[in-house]
C-alpha cells in the first residue's frame, strides 16, 4: 500500500473526487505543490474559477492557458521545491468547442454543430458537459507527455459520481444498435417508420415537447453521428486510463459525519467499478484538545490559574472563568466528534487506502507557503 | 407577527455545499409547520439528509408526512419518475405514453437533452405549487421550501427555464418553460434565500449569488442565512489577560483549556470579518444563526428554527424602520 507521497511520486493521474465545499480545490493545489517538491512536472487541473486559488499560486489569472510556477517564485517564499508547477483551469465551452472541431470530419458539419442552439445549451454550463470536458482535458494532458503528473480537481457535484457517468451515459446512447439506425435514416431523410413525420411517436412526442424540437433534436445527434466514433474511442480511452495502474482517486471530505459517510460511500461504489481508490484526505480537522470531561472541572482549572497569575481584578474572576472553560468546552466538544469521524473512516476504508488529515486552518490557504503547509499535513508519515 | 418568510409560497433555499443549506430548510419548514402552514420541503436529486434530521425517511417522490403532531412533508425528487409522471400526464394514455417513453432509443435520447433532468425536478416543483390542489380547490401547500443544490449548479437550475425558451421558444415545453420563470419571477410567489457560513470562501460565493440572483436570474430574494456563528463569551480585556498568561499554565489540563479558549478567540475573530464583509456589501437582511456544537437532530432543527423566526422578524423590523426614514 502507497501513502499519500508514494502516490504524488508514482502516479501519472491523481483525480481529487468529493462533494462541493470540502476543499477540494485547495488539496489538489497542495498534492501539485507536494509533487513539486518531490521534483515532478506536475499540471494541477482545476474547474473552479475562484480568484483565491491563482492568489494562493501567486498567478495574476488562472484560465484554461497552461500557467508555470517557477521553483524561484516558490523559494520567494521560503518554499524548496525541485520542480516547476503548472496550473489551468477547464473553459467548458471552448473545450467542447475543439472535441467537436476533433472529431467532425469536416468544417461544414463542424460549423453546423457549432451553430446549433442545442450545441450552445449543450456547450455551456447545463448538467454534464462540464464533467465530460474534464475527463477530455484530463486525457489530453495525461497523454501529452508534458507533465510526470496531472492532478484533477473534478467538478463539485452533489452526486460526485455523475462525473464518471456521464461519458458512459454518451457512449451508452451512441453506441446502440437502435440509435445508429435512427440516426442514419434520419441524416438521409428517410426516417425510421417510428420517427417519421405523422407517426403515432411523433404525435405523442409532440404533446410532450413539440414537434420542431424533437426534429431539431434528431438534426442535431446527427450532424453529431459523424463524430460519434471519435466521441466512443475517447470515451473508452479516458475509461482505460482511470481504471489502470497509472490512476489514484483521492476522496476528499470535510471532517464533519455528513461528509465521511458520503465518502465512505463513494469509496464503495468506486471500488465496485473497479477504480482505483488511493487515499482519503479528511479535511479541516478541528485541532483542539479533545478535554472531554464535563464543563465544571474546565471552570475549575480556568479558576486555579486566574487565581494564580491574575492577581487585580478578583471580582471578575468567576465571570472570565466560566467564558473560559466554555469556549474551551465548546471546541473539545468540535474535537470529540472528530475523532469519532476520524474513527469511523479508518474502519470503513480499513486497510485498502491510506487516511489523511488536514486540520482545520483559522484562515484558507492564500499563499505558496500556506499550501505548501497542507501538502506537508498530506505527505506526513503522522498519517496512516 | 409572523416574519415575512411566510408570504411567499415558493421558498427557494440555495448556498454553497457544505454551509448547511438542508439544515437551514428543515428548520424553516419546521417554522412554517408550528405555525399551522402545511409545508414541504422539496429535495431535489439529492441524499436525504432531511429525513436524517428529523428520524423519518423523506426519500420518495410524493410527499410523506415527516412528523406525527406537525403538518411538516418532505419529498427528493428525481428525474425517472419525474419524466414518467409528466409524459404521463401530458400523454394522458398509459400505452401512448409507454410508446414514446418506454422506446429504448427514446430513453436514452432524452438523458442527452441538455437541461431535462434539472427541467423535470424544476418542473414537478412548479407544478406542485401551482397544480396541486385539495378537494375544496384551494393549493395543497402552504409553503414549499426548495433545497435547492449547491451555488453553481442551483444557477443554472434557475436559469433553466429561459434557456429552454432561448433553444426551444415554441411548443408545449416552451409553455411550460414561460410558467416556471413567471413563477421564478414573481415577488408575490418566490423568494431566493441564500444559506452561507462566515468564512472567505463561502461569503464570496454568497455575494456573487446575491448579485447574479439580481443582474442574470432576475428572482427575487429573502433572507442571507449565517449558520454556525460562534456566540460571543468575553470580551477584549479579557481576552487580552487570556493572551498575557497563556504560557503560563502549569498542567496539561490547563494548557488544554488555555489552548482551546484562544483558539476559540481566533476563531470567532475571523468569522467576525466575515460577518462585516456581508454587513456591508450583502443587498439581503441577515439572519445569524449559531453553531450547536452537536450534531443536528430533530432538537437542534427546532432550536435553528426558533432563532431563524426571530432573527428574520428582526429584520423585517429593522428593514421597515429603515424604509421608513428613507
Amino acid at each position: 500500500m502507497d501513502s499519500l507521497a508514494g502516490l504524488i511520486g508514482s502516479r501519472r493521474v491523481l483525480v481529487c473526487i468529493g462533494t462541493g465545499g470540502v476543499g477540494k480545490t485547495t488539496i489538489s493545489a497542495a498534492l501539485g505543490v507536494a509533487a513539486a517538491e518531490q521534483g515532478r512536472r506536475a499540471l494541477v487541473l482545476t474547474v473552479d474559477p475562484a480568484r483565491r486559488l491563482a492568489n494562493a499560486l501567486g498567478l495574476a489569472t488562472l484560465d484554461e492557458h497552461v500557467r508555470r510556477i517557477e521553483p524561484a517564485t516558490f523559494a520567494a517564499e521560503g518554499c524548496t521545491v525541485a520542480a516547476p508547477l503548472d496550473a489551468a483551469m477547464l473553459d467548458v465551452k471552448r473545450m467542447f468547442d475543439r472535441v467537436v472541431d476533433r472529431h467532425s470530419p469536416s468544417a461544414a458539419v463542424r460549423d453546423r454543430i457549432l451553430a446549433h442552439p442545442f450545441y450552445r445549451q449543450a456547450s455551456t454550463a447545463l448538467a454534464g458537459s462540464q464533467e465530460y470536458m474534464a475527463m477530455e482535458r484530463l486525457f489530453e494532458a495525461a497523454t501529452s507527455g508534458d507533465h510526470d503528473l496531472v492532478v484533477l480537481d473534478t467538478p463539485p457535484a452533489e452526486h460526485a459520481l455523475d462525473f464518471l457517468e456521464s461519458p458512459n451515459r454518451l457512449v451508452d446512447l451512441f453506441d446502440s444498435p437502435a440509435f445508429r439506425i435512427l440516426v442514419a435514416r434520419a441524416s438521409t431523410r428517410g426516417r425510421a417508420s417510428a420517427f417519421r413525420p405523422g407517426s403515432l411517436v411523433m404525435r405523442g412526442l409532440s404533446r410532450f415537447t413539440s414537434g420542431e424540437m424533437f426534429s431539431s433534436l434528431l438534426e442535431f445527434f446527427s450532424d453529431m453521428s459523424a463524430t460519434f466514433d471519435g466521441f466512443v474511442e475517447r470515451a473508452q480511452q479516458v475509461s482505460a486510463l482511470l481504471h489502470g495502474p497509472d490512476t489514484a482517486f483521492v476522496i476528499v471530505a470535510a471532517c464533519e459525519a455528513g461528509s465521511a459517510r458520503r465518502a465512505l460511500a463513494l469509496h464503495r461504489h468506486l471500488t465496485g467499478d473497479g477504480y482505483p481508490v488511493g487515499a482519503l484526505v479528511l479535511n479541516r480537522v478541528a485541532p483542539y484538545a479533545a478535554i472531554r470531561s464535563d464543563l465544571e472541572p474546565a471552570i475549575e482549572d480556568a479558576r486555579t490559574l486566574l487565581r494564580r497569575e491574575a492577581k487585580q481584578h478578583r471580582e471578575r474572576h468567576k465571570g472570565l472563568a466560566h467564558a473560559w472553560a466554555t469556549s474551551a468546552h465548546h471546541l473539545s466538544q468540535i474535537a470529540a466528534q472528530d475523532a469519532d469521524v476520524v474513527a469511523s473512516c479508518r474502519a470503513g476504508f480499513g486497510a485498502a487506502a491510506r487516511v489523511a488529515l488536514v486540520p482545520r486552518l483559522a484562515d484558507e490557504p492564500d499563499s505558496l507557503r500556506s499550501l505548501a503547509d497542507v501538502a506537508r499535513f498530506l505527505t506526513s508519515a503522522g498519517t496512516s | 407577527m409572523r416574519s415575512e418568510l411566510f408570504q411567499r409560497r415558493f421558498a427557494i433555499v440555495s448556498g454553497k455545499g457544505g454551509v448547511g443549506r438542508s439544515t437551514v430548510a428543515a428548520a424553516l419548514g419546521w417554522v412554517a409547520a408550528r405555525y399551522g402552514l402545511k409545508t414541504c420541503i422539496v429535495q431535489l436529486n439529492a441524499r436525504d439528509d432531511l429525513g436524517r434530521m428529523v428520524g423519518a425517511s423523506s426519500d420518495c417522490y410524493h410527499p410523506v408526512r415527516l412528523l406525527p403532531d406537525l403538518p411538516l412533508y418532505g419529498c427528493t425528487l428525481r428525474p425517472p419518475e419525474a419524466l414518467r409522471e409528466y409524459g404521463e400526464m401530458k400523454l394522458r394514455f398509459r400505452a401512448l405514453h409507454n410508446l414514446v417513453f418506454e422506446n429504448d432509443v427514446m430513453r436514452r435520447l432524452l438523458r442527452m437533452v441538455p437541461g431535462m433532468n434539472e427541467m423535470l425536478m424544476l418542473g414537478k416543483a412548479w407544478h406542485m405549487e401551482a397544480a396541486d390542489k385539495d378537494a375544496s380547490g384551494r393549493p395543497t401547500w402552504d409553503l414549499l421550501v426548495i433545497d435547492a443544490p449547491a451555488t453553481g449548479h442551483g444557477v443554472s437550475l434557475l436559469r433553466l427555464p429561459q434557456a429552454i425558451l432561448d433553444a426551444v421558444p415554441f411548443g408545449p415545453m416552451a409553455d411550460d418553460a414561460r410558467a416556471m420563470r413567471d413563477l421564478l419571477a414573481d415577488p408575490r410567489r418566490t423568494a431566493l434565500h441564500v444559506v452561507t457560513l462566515p468564512q472567505e470562501l463561502p461569503v464570496n460565493e454568497a455575494l456573487e449569488l446575491c448579485e447574479q440572483a439580481r443582474s442574470v436570474l432576475s428572482v427575487p430574494t429573502g433572507y442571507l442565512f449565517v449558520n454556525m456563528m460562534l456566540p460571543r463569551v468575553q470580551g477584549e480585556s479579557d481576552r487580552r489577560l487570556l493572551r498575557e498568561i497563556a504560557d503560563r499554565a502549569e498542567n496539561a489540563a490547563e494548557r488544554d483549556l488555555v489552548r482551546n479558549a484562544l483558539a476559540y478567540e481566533h476563531w470567532r475573530a475571523a468569522q467576525q470579518v466575515q460577518l462585516q464583509r456581508l454587513k456591508r456589501q450583502a443587498p439581503l437582511p441577515l439572519v445569524e444563526l449559531p453553531h450547536l456544537f452537536a450534531p443536528i437532530d430533530r432538537a437542534a432543527i427546532e432550536r435553528l428554527g426558533d432563532l431563524a423566526e426571530a432573527g428574520m422578524q428582526a429584520a423585517d423590523v429593522h428593514r421597515s424602520g429603515t424604509e421608513a426614514i428613507a
